[in-house]
C-alpha cells in the first residue's frame, strides 16, 4: 500500500501559525488565570516571589500584586503578538475560505447525526470510519474556537483601551472574555488529546514537522477528503 | 516704590498651585491607621463667618495650621453647614489681600500698588484728620460689617465726631422684617419706631406638625445653628411643609415637601387669601384673640384710629408701666377694656363720645371687612396658585394649629410690598393663635453681656435722623441700617456734604440694589478706604484697601446674638497668627485711632484695651450678664471655661407677650400703623396704604408697571446656595466648594423650561440679561432650563455670578467670569416707608447670547 | 469591634451638602498626614476625585407638579461585595468595621472593581493608575470616631453606628413618617437586597414609591459578571470532567485496540 504518495495538509503558513498560536495561548493562559479566578493564584505567586525579592519588597500582602501585574504585562504582550501573527494568517484563510473544510459536506441533522455516527465508529469502535479532512467534532470545535476567539480578542481590545466605556458595558465586555475563554480551554483540553492521541501520530507529525501525509493513509482514514482530492 | 498691577501682587508669595501629578503619591487607603497618626492636636473655638451667623465651631489646629473645622456640639442646636467645615479654604486662599495697597489707576479698574501698614495708616489719618481740622467730622461715614473690631470701631468713630455710622441692614432686613414683626408685637424704640431684631423669633420646627415656608428655607439657606438644626430635627419629627416659592427650593424637602409656585412679589395676596378663608370658616382661635390681642378694640371707621382711649397703670413683672386702654364694647355696653368681662370680638356699633356721634366696628370686624374680596379665585388671579390649593393649606393650617406656623422669613428687602408680606405673615400667626405657643413660632431668649466702652455722641444729626423728619417715604426707615440712603446723601448732598468712607467689611457695590447710582455716589467721594480680607467690587473703587485677617485669626468679644431659642454665650478665638501682612481689626482701628485722636483721649478710652488686649472687653462683658433669670444665671461657669470653648446654653421658654406696644397686647390691629397712616395721609403721601394697619394687597412695583410679563421677561429672583453666601469672596472663590458648587450649577440662571423652549433656549446656552429699565448693563449667564421654577421668575443663587462689574474677578481663580447678580444692573428704588432695597422688583430680559 | 453601619435619611436632609465637603476635607487631612501636601497645597487644589460622596440632581415631573431629586452617589460597603470578590491582587478587604476598602498599594488599576459594581462606585485614576472610592473613615471608625460624613451632618440625617441599633432608628424613623404622611416609608438596603450584594452597610430611608427617583436599585446587578462566575464554577467542573473524560477514552482505546489485536483485526493504524 505505501505508494510514497504524499498530500499536502497544512501549508507552511499554518504550521508556523499553530506553532505559534500554541505558545501564545499557553502564555496568555498562564497568564489569564491567576486573573481569572484564585484557583490559579499560584503562578501569579511564583512569578510575584521572586520579583518582590530582587525588589526588596517583603511585605507578603504586595506578592500578589506584583505577580499580576508581571503577568498582565505578559498577557498584553503576548496578546498583541498573537493578534499580529493572526493578521496573516487570517488573511490567507479568508483567501480560499470557501476551500476549508471546516464547512460541512452536507448540511442538515441527518448530516450531523451521520456524523456523529461516524465519529462513533471511529473513536468507540475503532474501525475506519467516513471522514473527510475534518469529521464532524473537528468542524464543531473549528468553530467554537474560531468564535470564541474572536469574542476574547475584541473584548481583550475593549479591556485594555476601555477609556470611554462605561463600566457597564465593560463588565459585557469582562464577562464574555471570560466566558468564552472557558469554552475554548475545555474545547482545547480535547483537542490537545485527540492531537497527542498516538492514533493521530500521521496528523501531528503533519501538523508539526512537513505539513504533509501519506496519501494512503488519507485514503484509508479520511477517504472523503481522499476522493476530494482525487476530483480535483 | 516699585508699582504692580493688582494681578501681579496677586501671584505674589504662595500662589502655588498642585498639579494632578503629586496625587500619584497617595499612599496606601487601606493600612492600619493608630490615634497618634492623628497628631498633637488642639481645639480652637469659631463662630463661623462664612455667612454672618456665627454657628459655633472647632477648629483642629496642627503645627499652627487649621486641618479640620468641626461642629461645636455643646449646645442644643450644635451643627454647622457645609460653608464652615470649608473655612480653610477661605482662609488658605491665595487670592486673598495680603498687604496694604493704594490705588494707582482710575476708580474701578483696580489698580494698586503695595503699600506698607505706615504709609497707608498715615494716609487714612491725615485725611481724617484734614477733615476734622475744618469741624466736618460729619462728612466721614464709617460702614461695619462682620464685627472687624465690635466694641471699639464704632467708638473710634464717634469720638472722632461723625454721627454717621451707617449699618448693611437696609439691604437685608431692615425695616421690613422688623416693622412687620414689631408694629404688631412691640419692640424697643428707636427714633419712634419699634424694633424687633431678625433673631427675635423662631418657628418651632422642631415641635410643629405642618408649615408654610415663605422666602427662607431653614434648611441649607443660612442660620445653620439653630434653624438648620431645628428644621432637620422638625423633619425628622414628622414636620410637614408647603413651600410658597417662585422656585422650589431642595433644601426644604425633595419628594416629601409640597411646592406651591408663586408669582414674584405676589406674597401679601397669597396671605390675604389664606387670611380670607381663615375669615369665612372661622378658623381664628377666639379664646386666644380675646385673651392677648387687642381684635375686641372699637376702631372709628372714619379715621382707623381707636376710638376712645386713655392711659393706665399696670403691673408687669413687679414693675408699673403705663399702658394704653382702649374702649371695647361688652355686653351691649362700651367699656374700656381694662374693665370689660366678656369683649366683643365682632360688629359695628354707633358711639356717641364726648357728644359726637362715631360709627366703628372692631378690629377684627374691619380685617374681615377687608379681606372679603380676597376670595381663593381673587387669589389665584394674583398669585398663580390654585384656588383650591389655597383652600386646601388653610384647611391644613387649621387641622393643625395651633402647631403650625407661617415662617416669617429673612433677607425681607426685596419688594415694594415686602414689609406688607411681614405684617401679613405676623397676622396670620396671631389669628390661628400660634404665636408663643408650642410647636407654631415663639420668642427667642437671649443674655446680654456688659458694654465694654461708652463714648459721647456726636452732636451733628445723623443722616437718617433727617429722612425720618424730612422725607414720607422713609417714615419707617432704621435710624442705624441705612447705607443706600446713606447714597442718596452722597449723591444729593442732603443734609450735607459726604466727603469720606470707611469700609470696613462692607461690599456696598455688589451687595446693594443699584450699583450703577452707587459707583456713581463713590466716585464723589474724596477718600474710600476698604478694609476686607478678600477683593470684591467695591474694593475696586477703594483709593486705600487695608488687608484685614479672617475670623479665625482674631480674638472677639463674647458673642451673645445668636437666632437661638435659648440664650448663649460663646466666643470666637484666634486659632492662628493673621496670614501674611494682615492685620486684626482692632490693631487697624487702634492704630487710626492713636493717629488721629488726642493723646490724652485716646489713654481715656482705648488706654486700657491697647494695653490688656480684649481680656479686658472680656471681663467687663462677663462682669454682668442680664436677660436670664436666677437658675441660669447659677449655672454661669467661670469666663476661663468659655474661653476654652464652652458654650454656656440657658432654657426655652414659650410664652405669648407683646414687648412694648402701646396697650401691651398683640396688636393685630397696630395702634403703631394706623397712627403712621394718619400722619402720612396727612402729608399726602402717596403710597400711605404701605403703612396701613388693616390686611390689604401693596403691590410690587414691577406689577405697577406691568400686569403681564412679556415673553423674554422676567422678575430675577433669588436664593442662597447652600453653599453660597452673600457676595463675598469666602465662599466664592472658596476651592473646597467649588466642585460641589460646580455639580450643583452654583452659577447658573434657572427659569421655566417651557418658557426658555418657546424663547429658543437650550440647557446651558449663554443668555444676555438685561433691566428693562437700564438696557445697557448686559450681564451674560449661563442658562439652566427648570421645571421647578415659576414662568415669570429667573431664579439665580444669591452672589454667585460674577455680575455686570466683574473685572474683580480676574483676581480670583474659582470665581465664575459669568453668571448673573440682580444688583449690579438693578433700580436705585427703595422700598415705600422703610428704605429697604428692593433688590427684586424689577423686570429682566433676556434673548440668547451670539 | 463590631461592625458599624450607616444610614442616610431623606427626609431629614437639608441637602447642605455639609457632608459632602467634610469627606473631601477628610481627604486633605489625610494627605496632610501622609506628608504628600501641606495645609495650603491641599486647600488650594481642587481635586475632585476627594468627594467620594457626589450629588446628582435631576427634575422628575413638569411644572408644577415637578420636583428636583438630589441623588447621593456613594459606596453601599456591600454585605458580598463584588468589587472584593472579583480583585485579582487582594487589594479590596473588608475591614473590620465592615467597610469595604481599596488598599492602593496592591491596587494594580485592573479596574475590574468597577465592572463588578452595579452601583458604578470605585473610580480609576489616570494619574496614579489606581482604582479608589469611599473608605468608610474606617481609619477614623477604628478610632473611636464617626466616619467624616456622618459627623458633619448638622440635622442626623446621616446617622451611624452599631448594625442592628442603626436598622432599628431607621425603621422606627420610616415607620414614623409613614404615620405622619401616609405614604409607605422602607429601609433601603437593611434586608438583602440580592445573592450578588446582599445587605448594604449604606441604608436609605426613602419613601418606597420613590425608590426610582433616588436611583436606589432594588436589584443590583452586574449580569455579565454573574455570568463570569457561573462559567467559572461551570468551567471548572466541565474542565475537569473533561479531563477524566479523555482519559477515560484514552484507557477505553488501548485496551479495546488490545482486544482488536488480539482478535486479529490488526488493522489499526500506528
Amino acid at each position: 500500500m505505501n505508494s510514497n504518495k504524499t498530500v499536502l495538509a497544512y501549508s507552511s503558513l499554518e504550521i508556523w501559525f499553530h506553532k505559534h498560536m500554541i505558545h501564545f495561548v499557553a502564555f496568555l493562559s498562564l497568564s489569564g488565570l491567576p486573573i481569572l479566578s484564585d484557583k490559579f493564584q499560584f503562578i501569579a505567586y511564583g512569578i510575584g516571589y521572586p520579583i518582590n525579592f530582587f525588589t526588596g519588597d517583603m511585605n507578603t500582602e504586595h506578592i500578589l500584586a506584583s505577580g499580576i501585574s508581571f503577568l498582565r504585562v505578559i498577557h498584553w504582550a503576548s496578546a498583541f503578538a498573537l493578534t499580529g501573527i493572526m493578521i496573516p494568517f487570517v488573511i490567507s484563510m479568508l483567501r480560499k475560505v470557501l476551500t476549508l473544510s471546516i464547512w460541512p459536506d452536507r448540511w442538515g441533522a441527518v448530516a450531523i447525526v451521520d456524523g456523529v455516527v461516524e465519529m462513533k465508529k471511529n473513536y468507540i469502535d475503532l474501525e475506519h470510519a467516513e471522514f473527510g479532512k475534518m469529521n464532524t467534532g473537528q468542524k464543531a470545535s473549528a468553530w467554537v474556537i474560531m468564535l470564541c476567539m474572536f469574542i476574547i480578542v475584541v473584548s481583550g481590545y475593549m479591556l485594555v483601551f476601555r477609556s470611554g466605556l462605561t463600566h457597564n458595558f465593560i463588565s459585557l465586555a469582562r464577562g464574555a472574555h471570560a466566558i468564552s475563554y472557558i469554552i475554548l480551554a475545555v474545547t482545547l483540553i480535547i483537542h490537545i488529546y485527540f492531537a497527542t492521541h498516538p492514533a493521530n501520530r500521521a496528523a501531528y507529525k503533519a501538523m508539526f514537522k512537513t505539513g504533509e501525509m501519506d496519501a494512503d493513509y488519507v485514503k484509508e482514514h479520511h477517504p472523503l477528503w481522499y476522493r476530494k482530492l482525487q476530483k480535483v | 516704590m516699585k508699582k504692580t498691577s493688582r494681578r501681579d501682587f496677586l501671584k505674589g508669595t504662595v500662589a502655588t498651585v498642585i498639579g494632578g501629578s503629586l496625587i500619584t503619591k497617595v499612599k496606601a487607603e487601606a493600612k492600619t491607621v493608630t490615634g497618634a497618626d492623628f497628631g498633637v492636636e488642639k481645639k480652637v473655638p469659631l463662630l463661623c463667618r462664612m455667612c454672618a451667623q456665627f454657628c459655633p465651631m472647632l477648629a483642629t489646629v496642627r503645627d499652627g495650621k487649621i486641618v479640620r473645622i468641626e461642629a461645636n456640639m455643646d449646645t442644643p442646636y450644635g451643627g454647622i453647614c457645609g460653608r464652615g467645615r470649608s473655612a480653610m479654604g477661605a482662609l488658605y486662599d491665595p487670592d486673598r489681600i495680603k498687604t496694604p495697597l493704594i490705588r494707582v489707576g482710575e476708580r474701578g479698574e483696580g489698580k494698586f500698588r503695595q503699600a506698607s501698614w505706615d504709609e497707608v495708616l498715615d494716609l487714612v489719618a491725615g485725611k481724617m484728620k484734614s477733615i476734622a481740622a475744618e469741624g466736618d467730622q460729619k462728612s466721614v461715614a464709617f460702614l461695619p460689617r462682620f464685627n472687624s473690631a465690635d466694641g471699639i470701631d464704632n467708638n473710634f468713630f464717634t469720638l472722632y465726631g461723625t454721627p454717621n455710622i451707617p449699618g448693611y441692614g437696609d439691604v437685608c432686613f431692615a425695616n421690613a422684617l422688623t416693622i412687620g414683626l414689631s408694629a404688631i408685637v412691640g419692640g424697643k424704640l428707636a427714633s419712634g419706631i419699634p424694633e424687633q431684631s431678625t433673631g427675635a423669633i423662631s418657628s418651632d420646627y422642631e415641635n410643629a406638625k405642618f408649615g408654610i415656608l415663605m422666602q427662607r428655607n431653614p434648611g441649607g439657606g443660612l442660620v445653620c445653628h439653630a434653624w438648620g438644626s431645628m428644621f432637620g430635627k422638625g423633619k425628622k419629627n414628622g414636620l410637614q411643609v408647603a413651600v410658597i416659592d417662585p422656585r422650589k427650593p431642595s433644601e426644604a424637602g425633595e419628594s416629601d415637601a409640597q411646592w406651591v409656585p408663586i408669582r414674584p412679589g405676589t406674597d401679601s395676596a397669597f396671605l390675604l387669601g389664606i387670611m380670607h378663608e381663615i375669615f369665612k370658616n372661622r378658623f381664628f382661635d377666639v379664646d386666644y384673640l380675646k385673651k392677648h390681642t387687642n381684635s375686641d378694640m372699637l376702631i372709628n371707621v372714619e379715621t382707623g384710629l381707636p376710638i376712645q382711649t386713655r392711659k393706665i397703670e399696670k403691673e408687669s413683672k413687679g414693675k408699673k408701666v403705663e399702658i394704653l386702654d382702649y374702649l371695647v364694647s361688652s355686653d351691649g355696653e362700651f367699656v374700656f377694656k381694662s374693665e370689660a368681662k366678656n369683649p366683643t370680638l365682632f360688629g359695628k356699633f354707633d358711639v356717641e363720645i364726648e357728644g359726637i356721634k362715631l360709627t366703628c366696628k372692631t378690629a377684627l370686624e374691619l380685617m374681615q371687612d377687608e379681606v372679603k374680596l380676597c376670595t381663593p379665585e381673587w387669589t389665584s388671579e394674583q398669585t398663580s396658585i390654585p384656588a383650591d390649593t389655597i383652600v386646601k393649606l388653610a384647611q391644613k393650617l387649621n387641622a393643625t394649629k395651633p402647631a403650625c406656623f407661617i415662617d416669617r422669613g429673612y433677607r425681607s428687602e426685596r419688594y415694594a410690598s415686602s414689609m406688607r408680606e411681614k405684617l401679613l405673615v405676623t397676622q396670620v400667626n396671631v389669628l390661628l393663635g400660634t404665636f408663643g405657643v408650642k410647636g407654631g413660632v415663639f420668642y427667642n431668649r437671649s443674655v446680654k453681656t456688659e458694654k465694654y466702652l461708652s463714648v459721647p455722641k456726636s452732636t451733628e444729626m445723623p443722616i437718617p435722623k433727617w429722612y425720618l423728619k424730612n422725607d414720607p417715604n422713609s417714615a419707617l426707615m432704621s435710624d442705624h441700617y441705612y447705607r443706600r440712603t446713606w447714597i442718596k446723601t452722597v449723591l444729593s448732598e442732603k443734609p450735607y456734604k459726604q466727603r469720606m468712607a470707611v469700609f470696613s467689611g462692607q461690599n456696598i457695590v455688589g451687595g446693594s440694589a443699584g450699583a450703577g447710582e452707587i459707583i456713581k455716589g463713590l466716585k464723589k467721594l474724596e477718600m474710600i478706604v476698604a478694609i476686607s480680607p478678600f477683593l470684591n467690587e467695591t474694593i475696586m473703587y477703594a483709593d486705600i484697601v487695608m488687608p484685614d485677617c479672617t475670623f479665625m485669626e482674631r480674638d472677639e468679644p463674647l458673642t451673645t446674638a445668636f437666632k437661638t431659642p435659648i440664650p448663649t454665650i460663646a466666643v470666637n478665638r484666634k486659632a492662628i497668627e493673621p496670614m501674611y501682612e494682615s492685620k486684626d481689626g482692632y490693631w487697624i482701628i487702634l492704630q487710626l485711632a492713636k493717629r488721629v485722636l488726642a493723646p490724652e483721649i485716646f489713654e481715656q478710652y482705648f488706654g486700657e484695651f491697647s494695653r490688656e488686649g480684649i481680656m479686658a472687653m472680656w471681663k467687663k462683658q462677663y462682669s454682668k450678664l442680664s436677660g436670664i433669670n436666677d437658675a441660669e444665671m447659677a449655672t454661669i461657669p467661670p469666663l476661663d471655661s468659655i474661653l476654652n470653648g464652652r458654650v454656656w446654653v440657658g432654657e426655652k421658654h414659650y410664652g405669648i407677650s407683646a414687648k412694648g406696644t402701646p396697650t401691651g397686647r398683640i396688636e393685630l390691629y397696630s395702634t403703631f400703623l394706623a397712627q403712621k397712616l394718619v400722619d402720612l395721609k396727612a402729608l399726602n403721601y402717596d403710597r400711605a396704604d404701605y403703612a396701613s394697619p388693616l390686611p390689604i394687597f401693596n403691590k410690587p412695583y414691577w406689577l405697577e408697571k406691568k400686569s403681564v410679563l412679556g415673553i423674554s421677561e422676567f422678575i430675577p429672583i433669588t436664593g442662597f446656595h447652600p453653599l453660597g453666601s452673600f457676595t463675598g469672596q469666602q465662599t466664592k472663590n472658596n476651592t473646597l466648594l467649588k466642585t460641589i458648587q460646580d455639580s450643583t450649577n452654583a452659577d447658573a440662571v434657572f427659569i421655566n423650561k417651557k418658557k426658555g423652549v418657546t424663547l429658543g433656549l437650550k440647557n446651558d446656552d449663554i443668555v444676555e440679561i438685561i433691566n428693562i429699565e437700564k438696557p445697557d448693563l448686559i450681564t451674560k449667564a449661563r442658562v439652566v432650563l427648570s421645571e421647578v421654577v415659576h414662568p415669570d421668575a429667573l431664579f439665580s443663587y444669591y452672589g454667585m455670578g460674577a455680575g455686570y462689574y466683574r473685572n474683580m474677578t480676574n483676581g480670583l481663580r474659582n470665581v465664575s467670569k459669568i453668571g448673573f447678580n440682580p444688583n449690579h444692573i438693578s433700580n436705585f428704588t427703595f422700598n415705600p416707608l422703610t428704605t429697604g432695597h428692593s433688590c427684586q422688583d424689577f423686570i429682566v430680559s433676556i434673548r440668547k447670547s451670539v | 469591634m463590631k461592625e458599624q453601619i450607616k444610614c442616610y435619611d431623606t427626609q431629614a436632609c437639608i441637602r447642605c451638602f455639609a457632608c459632602m465637603i467634610n469627606c473631601s476635607v477628610e481627604n486633605r487631612v489625610r494627605l496632610q498626614r501622609e506628608g504628600i501636601m501641606n495645609v495650603e497645597q491641599s486647600v488650594q487644589s481642587k481635586m475632585p476625585h476627594f468627594n467620594y460622596l457626589t450629588p446628582s440632581r435631576r427634575e422628575i415631573g413638569v411644572y408644577p407638579n415637578a420636583r428636583q431629586v438630589t441623588t447621593f452617589n456613594h459606596c453601599n460597603h456591600c454585605e458580598n461585595s463584588p468589587c472584593q470578590h472579583i480583585c485579582p491582587t487582594g487589594a479590596i478587604s473588608t475591614r473590620v468595621g465592615g467597610e469595604v476598602v481599596i488598599n492602593a498599594d496592591i491596587c494594580i488599576g485592573c479596574q475590574s472593581c468597577g465592572d463588578a459594581c452595579p452601583f458604578d462606585v470605585p473610580k480609576y485614576s489616570a494619574d496614579n493608575g489606581k482604582a479608589y472610592k469611599c473608605t468608610g473613615c474606617y481609619d477614623r471608625v477604628e478610632n473611636g470616631l464617626k466616619q467624616s460624613c456622618v459627623e458633619a451632618c448638622p440635622t442626623t440625617a446621616m446617622f451611624s453606628g452599631l448594625s442592628n441599633e442603626v436598622i432599628e432608628e431607621a425603621k422606627k424613623r420610616a415607620s414614623l413618617y409613614s404615620e405622619k404622611t401616609g405614604k409607605k416609608y422602607i429601609v433601603y438596603g437593611a434586608e438583602t437586597l440580592n445573592n450578588y450584594v446582599g445587605k448594604l452597610k449604606w441604608i436609605t430611608i426613602v419613601e418606597e414609591s420613590e425608590l426610582a427617583a433616588y436611583q436606589l436599585d432594588t436589584r443590583p446587578e452586574r449580569t455579565a459578571i454573574q455570568w463570569r462566575d457561573y462559567a467559572k464554577t461551570g468551567g471548572g467542573i466541565l474542565a475537569v470532567a473533561t479531563l477524566v473524560g479523555t482519559t477515560a477514552h484514552f484507557i477505553y482505546w488501548l485496551d479495546k485496540r488490545k482486544k482488536k489485536i488480539a482478535e486479529g483485526k490488526g488493522d489499526i493504524h500506528e
